[in-house]
C-alpha cells in the first residue's frame, strides 16, 4: 500500500515537473511572440504614418499639434524618425492630401483639379512632393504654385490643374511617374482660419479629372 | 471536447503574448524619439556652425536635409547651445515678401513661431534662454525699465531656429534668398 502510494506520488511529481517545463516554454514563447508583434506593430505604425491627432477637412489632412511637444506619441515618434519640422500655428497652417475627394489615391497618370474656396491667408502655396517629402522637380517654381501667381476669373475664383502633362492656365506639374502627395501651406492665416473651427467646405476641392 | 482542451491550453499564453505585444509597442513608440538619430537636429548637424545662421543648400534635385519643406522656400538654420549663456536672434523684416521663423527644442518641438508681421516695428530681437537664465535676467532688470527684447525660455539647452523665406512668385527668387541675410544669431556677451 505504501509502496503503491509512493509510486503514485513519484509519478505525480514527475508529471508536475514536465507540466512546469511546458508552462515555462509557453511563457517564453508568449514573451518572444509578444515582443516581436509589438515591435512589428511599431515599425508598421511608423512606416504607414499612423497618427491620431489628425483632422480631415474634405481630402485635406491637418494635424494642429504636429509641430508641438504635446503632439500625440505616434506623431512625435514619426517626427523623430523623419526629421520633418511642420509649420507652427504662429506661422501658418499645413495640409496634405494623399487621395482625391472621391477617396482614390493620387496617381501621376491622372489630372487633378483644385478649385473652390481657400481660407484667408497672406499667401498660400500648393506643392507636389514625393511620399518621403522631397521635391518632385529640381526647380522650386515648377514643383509648386502660389496664390501670388495664379490667374483668377472675374469673380476671384481659380482652377489649378495638377498634371504630369503641360496644361494651359494654372498648371501644377506632377512627376511623370511614382507616387506623390499634395501639400497646401497657408502662410500667416488670420484668426478665423484657426484649423480647429474650420470645416471641409471652407477648403478647396480636389477632383480627379481624366486619367491617361 | 478535444478542441476545448486545446483552447484552454493555448488561450492563456496567447492572451499573454498580446498583452506583451501591446506593452512593447507602447514603450517602443515612446522611446523612438529618445533613440532616433535621424531627427531634425541630427539632420541639420552638418548645416553649419553652432549659434550662427546658415542657409541650407538644396541638392541637385532640390532636395533638403529636412523632408516635407515647402519647395518654394529658402531656409536658414541656427543650431544653438545656451548652456554657456543666452543666444540672441535678430531679424529685419522691413523688406517685402514673406519670412516665417520658428524656435525648436532639441527634439524638434516648436516653442515659438511667428511671421514677419509679428516683430516689433519690423524687427525681431529675441533672446533664447534657459529657465534659470530667465530668472536671473528678470531679477537683474529693474521693474521700471521696459524689456526691449523677447525672452524665450527654451525647454532644452540645445535647439534650433529656422527662418523660412517664401518665393512669392518666380521673379522673387533672388529677393527671397536676400531676405534671409536679415536674420542673425549670436551668443550673448556676458554682462
Amino acid at each position: 500500500m505504501r509502496c503503491v502510494r509512493g509510486f503514485t506520488n513519484r509519478g505525480a511529481s514527475g508529471r508536475g515537473a514536465k507540466h512546469h517545463l511546458i508552462g515555462l516554454l509557453k511563457a517564453i514563447l508568449a514573451a518572444v511572440i509578444g515582443a516581436c508583434l509589438g515591435l512589428a506593430a511599431t515599425w508598421l505604425a511608423l512606416e504607414r504614418n499612423v497618427t491620431f491627432g489628425e483632422t480631415r477637412l474634405g481630402p485635406w489632412i491637418h494635424n494642429p499639434r504636429a509641430a508641438y511637444a504635446d503632439a500625440d506619441p505616434y506623431t512625435r515618434a514619426h517626427r523623430a524618425r523623419m526629421g520633418d519640422v511642420p509649420l507652427s500655428q504662429g506661422e501658418g497652417l499645413l495640409f496634405f492630401a494623399t487621395a482625391s475627394a472621391d477617396g482614390s489615391p493620387l496617381d501621376p497618370r491622372c489630372d487633378y483639379v483644385i478649385s473652390g474656396p481657400m481660407p484667408p491667408a497672406r499667401l498660400w502655396t500648393l506643392s507636389a512632393m514625393t511620399p518621403d517629402g522631397q521635391p518632385t522637380h529640381a526647380t522650386a517654381t515648377r514643383t509648386s504654385i502660389s496664390s501670388a501667381e495664379i490667374v483668377r476669373d472675374h469673380a476671384g475664383g481659380f482652377d489649378i490643374i495638377a498634371s504630369a502633362r503641360a496644361r494651359p492656365g494654372n498648371w501644377l506639374p506632377l512627376p511623370a511617374s511614382g507616387a506623390f502627395v499634395l501639400m497646401l501651406r497657408l502662410y500667416d492665416t488670420s484668426g478665423s482660419a484657426a484649423a480647429g473651427v474650420m470645416t471641409g467646405d471652407q477648403m478647396p476641392g480636389l477632383r480627379r479629372g481624366r486619367c491617361a | 471536447m478535444k478542441d476545448r482542451d486545446l483552447l484552454m491550453e493555448w488561450l492563456p499564453p496567447a492572451l499573454a503574448a498580446l498583452t506583451i505585444a501591446a506593452i512593447v509597442h507602447i514603450i517602443a513608440i515612446l522611446v523612438v524619439p529618445r533613440l532616433s538619430t535621424l531627427d531634425a537636429w541630427d539632420r541639420l548637424a552638418g548645416a553649419g556652425p553652432l549659434n550662427r545662421f546658415t542657409l541650407i543648400e538644396r541638392g541637385a534635385n532640390g532636395e533638403l536635409p529636412l523632408p516635407f519643406e515647402d519647395p518654394r522656400t529658402f531656409i536658414a538654420v541656427c543650431r544653438y547651445d545656451i548652456s554657456n549663456g543666452p543666444v540672441r536672434v535678430r531679424a529685419d523684416f522691413s523688406s517685402d515678401g514673406l519670412v516665417v521663423m520658428s524656435f525648436h527644442d532639441r527634439h524638434g518641438a516648436t516653442f515659438y513661431g511667428l511671421t514677419d508681421r509679428g516683430g516689433l516695428r519690423g524687427r525681431l530681437d529675441a533672446l533664447i534662454v534657459t529657465r534659470a537664465q530667465l530668472a536671473t535676467l528678470d531679477e537683474d532688470t529693474p521693474d521700471d525699465e521696459p524689456v526691449q527684447e523677447l525672452r524665450l525660455a527654451s525647454p532644452t539647452t540645445e535647439g534650433f531656429v529656422l527662418a523660412r523665406s517664401v518665393i512669392v512668385d518666380p521673379t522673387d527668387e533672388e529677393n527671397a534668398r536676400r531676405r534671409l541675410a536679415g536674420v542673425s544669431c549670436a551668443t550673448q556677451p556676458a554682462r
